[in-house]
């Protein structure tokens, strides 16, 4: 529990820089998100349409749970958008260990789920978007809370969290249900397997699928959401047609870009849980549900920041801090298992590994 | 000699020391890579210039402001800039972040004042520092604002809102 307290500290620590200035980061558009919070905290209504942006009068298709949320907060609080905006952000600060202890915990044990914690104060990215008063940072701390009750398979409350978190923010939106379908994929492929060689199911093989069916009906339900919204303010479905599609608003995302923002623990530690799930599936013959969804947080982010690849070319480096949330989670299992096994046998075959390269030098 | 259990516990201890000094030196480097995002780029003496126009304005009038001060001014007053904002649907953003642009950067009054007059806005706010409109930051050509097609409305001598007569 203290260790657990520490990372929160840590978090709010990080998060503060959003307190340091006389208002609040402009980087970002936060303004294009306090503007609608303002015009409902003031008129009590929450408009469709964009009165602000590009001169106005457009469709406000922005998804808008956060500003609701804020807006709803101002008017019970009385505090002013501005402050509220920037108290968000210290909500989120803690938020994201604490989301991340959950999901660790539940996919690798209690040591995965500590090193989570301190693990997502460490990229650069994910902090550069979770420091500043935006949709996306509420949204990227319901990422693993969402994810953990897909594990336990909470139907209402993942399915409610899903929803909310759609409605929150756009590209975690596609995140979210990528990493579901992603899930919900990669179980369809071991029941396949398992049909076509005629084998019996297991009760492991069984507690996947069961937790593969919520996450697709979480895809699902996204999905239908996202759809429904953009139907509601637009009176179409043909979201491709949005200017960051037509102009391909991005840049093209590359190794360093990624590796650069990750700091020296992660990447070996990421490295090291990925060979150990893949050691593990190919000891055991499947994944755990944890570890699959481990791995689906990290194609899918891979898959995401390359879109290019698979033709959409948009906002590419945005998915940086999500694919470093896939990170977060693979780096904590890696972590995990190093210290589940480094027992007496491991540490003096280690030892004297050392002392001879010591001595051979 | 230690017994197994001392050497498993040294050995968890190292490791933890070494995830906690990786953490402890990964930490700042965080710090500095997000801390350039948590800039205003508008300044205090901007946000007088904003209450000026929300004093002096109505709800949802379009004023000339770039991209940084107009979402600053949106989310403060509810006054509407011509650039700022979501683009996903607006169907003329790129025409709007060229005229916004050759508003701050042309030396020709006539041309800024017809780009007001495009825009449906009577005043614009100039600032100091660079502006950006969507195609990067940009020093203002401020001489301009000198002609008799505009006037002064406010100044607090680091930022000035010019009116259209």
């Amino acid at each position: 529990m203290l260790l657990l307290a520490a990372a929160v500290a840590l978090s709010l620590w990080t998060h503060s820089l959003v307190l340091k200035n006389f208002y609040m980061p402009t980087y970002g558009n936060t303004g294009i998100h306090a503007a609608p919070i303002r015009e409902f905290v003031e008129t009590g209504v929450y408009a469709k349409e964009d009165h602000f942006s590009y001169g106005g009068g457009i469709p406000s298709t922005y998804v808008p749970f956060y500003r609701m949320g804020v807006g709803a907060f101002v008017i019970l609080s009385g505090v002013s958008v501005e402050a509220s905006s920037r108290l968000w952000v210290m909500i989120v600060a803690a938020l994201v260990p604490l989301g991340f202890y959950l999901l660790g915990k539940k996919a690798f044990g209690t040591e995965a789920g500590l090193f989570a914690a301190f693990f997502s104060v460490l990229p650069g990215d994910l902090l550069v978007y979770t420091i500043r008063p935006l949709p996306q940072a509420l949204a990227m701390a319901l990422i693993p809370i969402a994810l953990y009750l897909v594990l336990e398979r909470k139907w209402l409350a993942s399915i409610a969290l899903t929803f909310f978190t759609i409605m929150t923010h756009q590209e975690a939106a596609l995140y979210l249900v990528a990493v579901q379908f992603g899930f919900a994929a990669l179980v369809f492929v071991e029941q396949a397997w398992l049909y076509a060689t005629k084998q019996v199911q297991g009760v492991e093989a069984k507690e996947r699928k069961d937790i593969a069916a919520l996450a697709f009906v979480c895809w699902g339900v996204g999905v239908a959401s996202y759809f429904g919204w953009h139907f509601v303010v637009t009176g179409g479905t043909d979201f491709l047609s949005m200017n960051q599609f037509v102009l391909h608003e991005g840049t093209a995302v590359g190794f360093n870009d990624v590796f650069g923002q990750l700091g020296t623990a992660l990447p070996w530690l990421a490295a090291a849980g990925a060979a150990v799930i893949a050691l593990r599936a190919a000891a055991k013959g499947w994944p755990a549900p944890g570890e699959l969804i481990a791995a689906s947080a990290v194609i899918s982010g891979i898959v995401l920041v390359k879109n290019e690849l698979i033709g959409l070319n948009v906002l590419m480096q945005r998915f940086i801090a999500f694919l470093d949330q896939g990170i977060v989670l693979m780096a904590a299992v890696g972590a995990a298992w190093i210290l589940l096994h480094l027992n007496e046998k491991s540490s003096k075959t280690a030892v004297a590994a050392l002392k001879k390269a010591v001595l051979r030098n | 000699m230690l017994s197994n259990e001392r050497v498993e516990l040294a050995a968890k201890a190292v490791f933890i020391a070494l995830i906690a000094f990786l953490v402890y030196s990964d930490v700042p480097k965080a710090v500095a890579i997000a801390e350039p995002w948590t800039g205003t780029v508008v300044t205090p003496k901007e946000v007088e210039a904003i209450y000026w126009i929300e004093n002096n304005t109505s709800m949802y009038e379009p004023v000339v402001y770039d991209i940084f001060g107009g979402e600053t001014m949106m989310a403060l007053t509810l006054r509407t800039p011509p650039v700022g904002g979501d683009w996903a649907v607006a169907p003329d953003a790129v025409d709007r972040m060229n005229n916004v642009t050759k508003f701050y950067e042309t030396t020709s009054a006539q041309e800024a004042a017809e780009i007001m007059r495009h825009l449906g806005a009577r005043y614009a706010v100039i600032p100091s520092r660079q502006v950006h409109a969507g195609f990067g930051w940009k020093a203002v050509e401020t001489a301009k604002f000198s002609d008799p097609l505009f006037e002064k409305a406010f100044d607090n001598g680091e930022v000035f809102v010019v009116k259209l007569k």
